[in-house]
């Protein structure tokens, strides 16, 4: 189990890490989008800081998935993100659900290698 | 300092139910925008799942202030929404600013009265449930 966590752990923040520097160094082109996805897209660029700030937190959770810092906050600061990660794709990308579905139930399978830790919040 | 934080649950979850019941009953006029703005909001619309996502996360947010049952969970779901609406004010929308700024606040200063439940995330090191 233990070993499985750190796999886990590992490879959601390599993926973390490869999503944001490739934004933010424009690694690769844009894929051309089609329907409610280009709309959507759209609508976020549109609002000026949303995806910045999106792709920030990636990178920070990342980093501190692959050296195992700070563990704990970041799992649940990366939830919403994988939330909405994997709700756009079932809704408007399909193709992408393998790799969004690995992020959220891995993001959930971390949450839980610590429930310990978020007992304590599920008090009144 | 037990009465602020009383007060201050009790008006954002008022506020909070508010928004989204207006949001469900469809009781908000069509607000004429900015480009950007109006833009912003089709994209919401578009990706189908997140406006009503949002408003029932917002709508059980509530509830759990007004109730003062599970606030210490409530305000982490809650954190992301008001970082973005407080967002959104400043960027596309000044209009709502004073309101979103008193949510954000709000939120952090419940953060401020919990806080012992919260100090222990902020652990370097952590012990897995497994070991």
């Amino acid at each position: 189990m233990r070993i499985a966590t750190i796999i886990i752990r590992s490879l959601i923040g390599l993926l973390l890490l490869f999503a944001s520097i490739s934004y933010f160094l424009h690694l690769f082109p844009e894929p051309p989008l089609t329907g409610n996805m280009k709309t959507f897209n759209e609508g976020l660029k549109a609002s000026g800081y949303l995806v910045t700030l999106v792709k920030i937190i990636e990178f920070i959770c990342g980093l501190s998935f692959v050296t195992g810092k700070f563990n704990k906050i970041t799992y649940i600061l990366l939830m919403p993100i994988s939330v909405n990660i994997i709700c756009t794709h079932i809704f408007l990308a399909p193709e992408g659900i393998p790799v969004a579905a690995f992020l959220f139930l891995g993001n959930i399978f971390l949450l839980y290698s610590k429930w310990d830790s978020y007992k304590g919040l599920f008090t009144a | 300092m037990k009465t602020a934080t009383f007060f201050i649950r009790t008006i954002i979850g008022l506020i909070l139910i508010t928004m989204s019941i207006a949001y469900f009953f469809n009781l908000v006029p069509e607000l004429e925008s900015t480009e950007n703005f109006k833009a912003f909001h089709v994209g919401l619309i578009s990706s189908v799942y997140l406006m009503p996502l949002i408003k029932t996360i917002i709508l059980l947010c509530g509830i759990s202030y007004l109730l003062g049952q599970y606030v210490v969970l409530s305000n982490i779901i809650i954190l992301p929404l008001t970082t973005n609406i407080l967002f959104i004010d400043f960027f596309l929308n000044p209009n709502g600013l004073p309101l979103a700024l008193f949510i954000f606040l709000g939120n952090l200063f419940l953060f401020y009265a919990h806080w012992k439940s919260y100090k222990h995330l902020f652990d370097r090191k952590s012990v897995m449930h497994f070991d």
